[in-house]
C-alpha cells in the first residue's frame, strides 16, 4: 500500500471541515480559558475567606482529573440535572474551563512575581483597587507571562481530539472517519498531523508579534 | 554653610503670627511596629506641623522608612495611633459588608499623601506623560486633558519638558526619579514622602533630583518628610532633623543645631560615621 494523491486530495474537504472545528473549538475555549483563568487567579489571590479557598479547591480540581472525564461529565452527567448542550458548546466549554485551571497558574505565578513597588505605587497614587487591577498589574503580568500563556493555547489545541469522544467532528474524527470509509488510514492521518502543525504555527508566531508589541518600551 | 534665610523663606508666614502654631500635619502616638521578632519602632510618639520640611537621619534598620511607609498606609503599626491632618488613619473601622468603617474618610485624607520611592517605581508599561495622569485621573476624578495639561506643567518644573511620550525605561535613573516626583506633586499633595529618592541614583544625577527638591520645597504649607543620607543637603534645605535609633527619635531639633552641634552621643557617632565615609 503506497501514498495516492488523488485519494488524499478527495480527503481534503472533510479534513479541512474537521481543521474549521478544532480552531474554531481552540479559538472560543482560549478566550475562555484566558479570562477565566485570569477570574480563578485573582479571586485565588484575593485572600477572602471562603472564596479564594473555592476558586483553589476548582482550579486543582479540574487540574487534578482527566480531561476525557471532564468532558463525558458535562455531556452525559450533566443534562440529568437539567442542563444540556449540544456536542459543541460542550466541547468548548469544557476545554475552556480545562484550560482556564492551567491559565491561572500561569497568572497568579505573573502576578505573585509583580515587584512589590508597583502595588505600592499604585497604592500610594490611592487607585481604588479595580483600577490598580486592570491599569497596573494586568498588563504588565499579560505581557510577563503571554509566552506561558500562549503554550497553554497551543496545548488545548492538542487536546483537542478528546472532544471526538462526544462526536465533536473535528480534525482527528474526520480523518478517522474518512479511514474508516475506505479502510485507507495513511492519507488522512498523515494531512490530519499536518492540518494541526498548519494551524499551530500561525499562533505560534502572532503570539511572538504580540510579544514584540507589547515590549515596546520595556528595558 | 548654614543658611537660615532659607529657613526664613519658607517660614516668612509665621513671622507676624509666631505664637500660633501651624496645625499638625503627622502625629504618632506610642507607635510600635515589629517584622517578625525585630522591633522597628519602639513606642514612638513625634508630630509634624504643616509646612515642616523635616529629615529623617539615623542607620539602617533604624524605623525610619517605616515611619514614611506607616504615614503612606503601606504598612500597619502594631499598636498606637496615627493621626494625618488630624484625621486618625490608624487604627481604623474596616468597611464590612454590614457597616461603611472610616475607609471613605481615611481615603479621603491619604489622597493629600504622595509619596517617591527610592526605585522610582514608575508603571514600565505607561508612557511617562500616563504615569503621571493615572493618579489624578482614577482616584481624583480629573478629566484627562485637564490631567495632561498639569502634567505636562510638572514635566516642565522637573526639567523634562520633552519627554511626556518617552518610556520610563529609556530614562536615566534621575530622570526616572523627578517623573516619580512629578507623578506624587500631580495629585496636588499637602504632605510628601521622601524615601531615600536619591540613594538608588548614580553620584552624578543625585544633583539634579536634589534641585527638584529643593524647588519644591519653597511652597510653604507643603510637609515634607525625607529619609535621606544626604547630610549637607538636609543641613541647607530642611527646617528639622529627627535622629532615629532602634526604633526610637533620640535626636529631634532644627537642621543646623542636630547636624552641627549633636546633643547626643548615639547622633555623634552616625554623623562621624557618614562624614566620614
Amino acid at each position: 500500500m503506497s501514498w495516492s494523491w488523488s485519494y488524499a486530495w478527495s480527503c481534503l474537504p472533510n479534513l479541512l471541515r474537521g481543521m474549521l472545528i478544532t480552531a474554531e473549538v481552540t479559538a472560543l475555549g482560549s478566550v475562555i480559558a484566558l479570562v477565566a483563568g485570569l477570574f480563578w487567579a485573582i479571586l485565588v489571590l484575593s485572600g477572602v475567606p471562603g472564596v479564594a479557598h473555592l476558586a483553589r479547591l476548582i482550579v486543582d480540581f479540574v487540574r487534578g482529573t482527566p480531561l476525557v472525564v471532564q468532558v463525558f461529565f458535562f455531556y452525559y452527567a450533566l443534562p440529568s440535572i437539567g442542563i444540556s448542550g449540544g456536542p459543541f458548546v460542550i466541547g468548548v466549554f469544557s476545554l475552556g474551563l480545562y484550560g482556564s485551571a492551567y491559565m491561572a497558574e500561569v497568572y497568579r505565578a505573573g502576578i505573585v512575581n509583580l515587584p512589590r513597588g508597583q502595588w505600592e505605587a499604585a497604592k500610594v497614587l490611592r487607585l481604588p483597587p479595580v483600577w490598580q487591577w486592570i491599569d497596573v498589574v494586568i498588563p504588565q503580568v499579560f505581557r510577563a507571562v503571554l509566552p506561558a500563556l500562549g503554550n497553554n493555547i497551543v496545548v488545548m489545541l492538542k487536546y483537542t481530539p478528546v472532544l471526538s469522544t462526544i462526536t465533536v467532528t473535528e480534525l482527528l474524527t474526520a480523518g478517522l472517519d474518512l479511514g474508516a470509509e475506505s479502510y485507507r488510514y495513511l492519507e488522512p492521518l498523515t494531512l490530519a498531523g499536518v492540518a494541526f502543525i498548519v494551524i499551530t504555527i500561525p499562533c505560534v508566531l502572532a503570539l511572538r508579534v504580540l510579544e514584540r508589541r507589547l515590549a515596546r518600551g520595556a528595558a | 554653610m548654614a543658611q537660615p534665610d532659607i529657613n526664613g523663606l519658607i517660614r516668612r508666614g509665621d513671622a507676624s503670627r509666631p505664637a500660633e502654631p501651624k496645625p499638625e500635619s503627622v502625629r504618632f502616638q506610642a507607635v510600635s511596629k515589629s517584622f517578625s521578632t525585630r522591633l522597628v519602632l519602639d513606642d514612638l510618639s513625634l508630630t509634624v506641623r504643616t509646612g515642616e520640611k523635616v529629615a529623617l537621619i539615623g542607620p539602617s534598620g533604624s524605623g525610619k522608612t517605616t515611619v514614611l511607609r506607616i504615614v503612606a498606609g503601606l504598612e500597619e503599626p502594631d499598636a498606637g495611633q496615627v493621626a494625618v491632618f488630624g484625621q486618625q488613619v490608624w487604627p481604623y473601622r474596616r468597611p464590612r459588608p454590614w457597616r461603611r468603617g472610616d475607609a471613605r474618610d481615611r481615603d479621603r485624607t491619604m489622597r493629600h499623601v504622595g509619596m517617591v520611592f527610592q526605585h522610582f517605581n514608575l508603571f514600565p508599561h505607561m508612557r511617562v506623560l500616563a504615569n503621571i495622569t493615572e493618579g489624578p485621573i482614577r482616584s481624583r476624578g480629573i478629566g484627562r486633558e485637564a490631567a495632561r495639561a498639569k502634567a505636562l506643567e510638572l514635566l516642565e518644573m522637573v526639567g523634562l519638558s520633552g519627554f511626556a511620550d518617552a518610556w520610563p525605561a529609556n530614562l536615566s535613573g534621575g530622570q526616572q526619579q523627578r517623573v516619580a516626583i512629578a507623578r506624587a506633586l500631580a495629585m496636588e499633595p499637602r504632605l510628601v514622602l521622601l524615601d531615600e529618592v536619591t540613594s538608588a541614583l548614580d553620584p552624578e544625577l543625585v544633583g539634579e533630583v536634589l534641585a527638584v527638591i529643593r524647588d519644591i520645597s519653597q511652597a510653604s504649607d507643603l510637609t515634607i518628610l525625607m529619609v535621606t543620607h544626604e547630610m549637607s543637603f538636609a543641613a541647607r534645605s530642611v527646617d528639622r532633623v529627627l535622629m532615629f535609633d532602634e526604633g526610637q527619635v533620640v535626636e529631634d531639633g532644627p537642621a543646623a543645631q542636630v547636624l552641627r552641634e549633636p546633643a547626643h552621643e548615639r547622633t555623634k557617632r552616625f554623623l562621624s560615621a557618614v562624614v566620614e565615609r
